[in-house]
């Protein structure tokens, strides 16, 4: 089914007398209308598009664009040559008009005084001088490239030994002593403590060393000894004790001596 | 210090300076009369009329320049208080005949025919008769466009406008005058 015969049944069903009549066209198309519409929508969208008035103006119309802008209409003489006097004089009759003059002396009778007083003094010659002065004094040259030069050079060295010192202090990397503690004690140990104070250390390291030998041996020899003497009287062993006190009494009066 | 040859920029510092804000003042005047002039003529057709709004025109500007910001060109700010000046003119007029605008501008029509140099067989009078067959903003936008040269992005802040309406509206102008021109 075509919709033409869908509207037309649609209309029947609500009992519309527009179903008896056929659809037409009342209005009319001026001749040539369509032949022409795409160059004439063409030509329109050249003159939107452009932004020189003038072509503007030759794409939408030839004909006008030919025709003169003067305008025909006339001027009375010298109408332009005063027209400014005309207008201030229009100006001043206004109530509120005031002149640059009137209207500081109007805003600031103080500042109006001191309008055309001026407290500064100039050397007598000065300005005749100047041009003279300024012919003479030749501005001293100083070649920009060179002093960039030394500039950069400067900059360069100061950070070549910023980054330098800075590669010395933090460069090498941090050893674990769990790791490696040889290798700590030669990067933290050696470098800080000089090599007297460690010979004497391990000179007292070996001195606590032999002491806590002695002490062990001590030990395992009194418990030897124990075992020797056991069967010795006791009265003999404080005569022999007497005998050892004696002998380094004597010892140490020839020592004096000598 | 001549002020004539200076930029808007520096003309606009000069008269912000009250020592310096009449010279410039005048300085302003002498450079842009002509065209706001001409801008004013063609929209009021009559000389007096044109006169009277042009002066009318600089009175709001010697007014107004003070506060004014820079957001745009001077000159289209100059042609913005012109094009409402001209505007709040006609309506006026309007309002003392008391008759349509249309009527207004059937007398804006007469008034061309009156001029004494009136000529209806010359093309630059025909075009001018045209020109008045216009709505009246198309007849802002077209002269604009077509006498000034004025960019639609400068346009659209005289008449606060789109630029796409701008454009639509100049093209629609220019058939209709090449049309008129045709038929008459």
């Amino acid at each position: 089914m075509t919709n033409k015969s869908t509207i037309l049944n649609e209309l029947m069903g609500l009992g519309s007398t527009l179903a008896n009549h056929s659809p037409q066209n009342c209005y009319a198309v001026p001749d040539g209308y369509f032949e022409g519409l795409a160059n004439q929508i063409m030509s329109r969208i050249k003159a939107i598009e452009t932004t020189d008035a003038g072509e503007e103006l030759e794409i939408l119309s030839p004909m006008l664009s030919m025709l003169s802008k003067k305008t025909p209409y006339s001027v009375p003489a010298g109408y332009f040559e005063n027209l400014e006097e005309k207008i201030l004089q229009r100006l001043s009759e206004h109530p509120d008009y005031l002149t640059s003059k009137e209207e500081i002396e109007t805003l600031s009778p103080v500042l109006n005084r001191l309008r055309n007083k001026n407290p500064y003094s100039v050397p007598a010659g000065y300005f005749e001088n100047l041009e003279a002065k300024n012919k003479k004094q030749e501005a001293k040259i100083v070649p920009i490239n060179r002093r960039r030069w030394y500039r950069f050079a400067a900059a360069a060295t100061i950070a070549g030994i910023i980054i330098l010192g800075g590669l010395l202090i933090f460069g090498n990397s941090r050893v674990d002593v769990n790791k490696d503690p040889d290798k700590w004690i030669a990067k933290n140990v050696k470098k800080k403590v000089s090599s007297d104070k460690i010979n004497d250390f391990v000179t007292l390291a070996e001195g606590d060393a032999i002491i806590s030998t002695e002490s062990q041996n001590t030990d395992a020899d009194s418990a030897e000894i124990k075992e020797l003497i056991k069967d010795v009287p006791e009265k003999e062993i404080e005569n022999f004790l007497n005998d050892a006190v004696a002998l380094e009494s004597n010892d140490n009066a020839d020592a004096l001596m000598n | 210090m001549a002020l004539t040859n200076l930029s808007d920029s520096e003309l606009l510092v000069e008269f912000r300076n009250p020592i310096t804000k009449e010279k410039a003042f005048t300085a302003i005047i002498k450079k842009y009369q002509e065209k706001l002039y001409w801008h004013l003529r063609r929209m009021v057709v009559d000389h007096e009329d044109a006169n009277d709004v042009l002066q009318n025109v600089m009175i709001r500007v010697w007014n107004g320049l003070e506060n004014f910001r820079e957001d745009s060109q001077l000159y289209t700010w100059l042609y913005r208080v012109a094009t409402n000046e001209c505007l709040t003119f006609l309506e006026q007029q309007k309002k003392r005949a008391a008759v349509s605008l249309s009527d207004v501008e059937s007398g804006l029509e007469n008034k061309i025919r009156a001029d004494r140099h009136f000529d209806g067989n010359k093309l630059e009078w025909k075009l001018q008769l045209a020109i008045q067959q216009l709505p009246e903003k198309q007849r802002l936008v077209f002269q604009l466009r077509y006498y000034d040269e004025m960019p639609y992005e400068e346009m659209s802040r005289v008449l606060d406008t789109s630029e796409g309406a701008l454009k639509a509206s100049y093209h629609h102008a220019v058939k209709k005058i090449e049309e008129y021109i045709k038929n008459h």
